[in-house]
C-alpha cells in the first residue's frame, strides 16, 4: 500500500474512489487523505453538473447558482450511492443532480405559495424515487411509486402534474412576466385514498407528526452536544451535578425506550 | 405535561393513532385524540417556564411556542376541514 495522499486516484473508476472515500472516513483505509479525495471526486465531475446545470440556463437563475445546486445533488449523490447495487455512479448522480437543480428552481420562485402538506408529499416523493432508483438502477414507473407511496396511481400523476406545473410556471419567463404572481397549482382534486379522511388531512397530521419529531431531535441535541456545563445547569436550578447527571440519563431511558417500541421504531412517521 | 419530550413522545403516539382510527372509520375515536394533543399543547405552553429539560438544553422558547403553535394550527385545520366536510 501506497502512503497516505500518494495514490495515484487517476486510475481508479469513480466507484473505486467512492469505495475508498468510505473506509477512509470509517478508519479502514489510511491510503489516501480524506480531502484529497473529495477534491478528487469532485473535480472528476465538475463536468457532469455545469453540463447539467446549463440544460436549465433558461430557468431565470444565474447559471453559477444552479451549478452550486448541482454540488449538493453530487455530494448526495457520493454520500448515498449503495455500491452493492448494479449501478454506474455518473447515472445515479445526474439523476439526484438535476433532481436538486429543479428542487432549487422552485424553491427559488416563492411567489408561488406551496401548501406545507403539499412540501411533505413532495419530500416523500423524491425520497421514495431516489430509494427505488438506488434499488434497480432506474426511475420507478408511476405503479411503482405510487405503490411505494401508498397512493393511487390517479392521485400520484396528479401530484406529479402539480410539481411539473411549478416547475413550468417558475422556469416560463414569459409566462411569469405576463403573470408574476400566478396561482399556485391546484391540489384540492387530490381525491381521498382513505375513507373517512382526505388525503390533505392526513398528509397535515403527518407534518405535524415531523415538526414535533424535529423538535425533539433539537432538543435532544442541545440536550447532550451543544447543552451548558452539568455543573451550570445544576447551579441554575439549585441541584447537583449528581442529579443534572441522573436527570440527563433518565431523559436518555425513556427516548430509548420509546425509540424501540415497534409502533415508533419509524419516528418519522411519514408515509403517507 | 411535565417536560417537552414527554409531550412530544405523547403528542406523536396520539397522532399516529389517530390516523389508524380515521383509517378505520372511526372518526369520532379520531377527532378526539387530535382535540387532546391541542390541549395537551396548550397545557404545556402554559406551564413552558417550569420545564427543567428546557433549562437544560438550549432552546429558544418563545420560538418553542411559535412552533408548537404552528403544529397546533395544523391540528385545528384537519378538525375544523374533517367537520365542515362531514357536516
Amino acid at each position: 500500500m501506497k502512503k497516505e495522499g500518494t495514490r495515484d486516484l487517476s486510475r481508479l473508476t469513480n466507484e473505486e474512489l467512492i469505495d475508498l472515500l468510505r473506509r477512509t472516513v470509517h478508519g479502514e483505509s489510511s491510503a489516501c487523505d480524506l480531502s484529497r479525495l473529495r477534491e478528487e471526486i469532485v473535480a472528476r465531475n465538475v463536468g457532469l453538473v455545469k453540463s447539467i446545470a446549463l440544460e436549465f440556463r433558461n430557468a431565470g437563475e444565474p447559471l453559477d447558482d444552479l451549478i452550486q445546486a448541482g454540488y449538493i445533488g453530487l455530494l448526495n449523490a457520493v454520500a448515498n450511492f449503495d455500491l452493492s447495487r448494479n449501478t454506474r455512479f455518473s447515472t445515479y448522480a445526474t439523476y439526484l443532480i438535476k433532481g436538486e437543480i429543479r428542487h432549487y428552481i422552485r424553491d427559488k420562485h416563492s411567489m408561488i405559495r406551496i401548501p406545507q402538506w403539499v412540501q411533505a408529499v413532495n419530500r416523500r416523493v423524491k425520497e421514495e424515487e431516489e430509494a427505488f432508483f438506488q434499488e434497480a438502477g432506474r426511475p420507478p414507473s408511476i405503479t411503482e411509486l405510487a405503490e411505494r407511496l401508498d397512493l393511487s396511481e390517479a392521485q400520484l400523476v396528479e401530484l406529479l402534474r402539480g410539481r411539473e406545473t411549478m416547475t413550468y410556471v417558475s422556469i416560463d419567463e414569459e409566462k411569469r412576466s405576463e403573470d408574476p404572481h400566478p396561482d399556485p397549482p391546484d391540489f384540492t382534486h387530490l381525491a381521498s385514498s382513505r375513507e373517512g379522511l382526505s388525503f390533505d388531512l392526513r398528509m397535515r397530521i403527518l407534518v405535524a407528526i415531523e415538526q414535533l419529531a424535529e423538535i425533539e431531535r433539537q432538543v435532544i441535541q442541545g440536550l447532550f452536544y451543544q447543552g451548558k456545563s452539568q455543573a451550570e445547569v445544576g447551579r441554575e436550578l439549585g441541584m447537583s451535578q449528581r442529579q443534572v447527571s441522573r436527570m440527563k440519563e433518565a431523559t436518555l431511558e425513556e427516548v430509548k425506550r420509546r425509540l424501540v417500541k415497534p409502533d415508533r421504531k419509524d419516528r418519522k412517521g411519514t408515509e403517507p | 405535561m411535565s417536560d417537552l419530550l414527554t409531550l412530544i413522545g405523547s403528542a406523536i403516539e396520539k397522532l399516529r393513532k389517530s390516523v389508524e382510527l380515521f383509517e378505520a372509520s372511526q372518526q369520532d375515536d379520531g377527532l378526539h385524540e387530535l382535540s387532546s394533543v391541542i390541549v395537551e399543547i396548550d397545557d404545556y405552553v402554559r406551564r413552558i417556564d417550569d420545564d427543567p429539560l428546557l433549562k437544560l438544553s438550549p432552546v429558544d422558547r418563545s420560538q418553542l411556542g411559535e412552533r408548537l403553535a404552528a403544529v397546533k394550527g395544523e391540528l385545528q385545520v384537519v378538525i375544523d376541514r374533517f367537520a365542515a366536510d362531514h357536516s
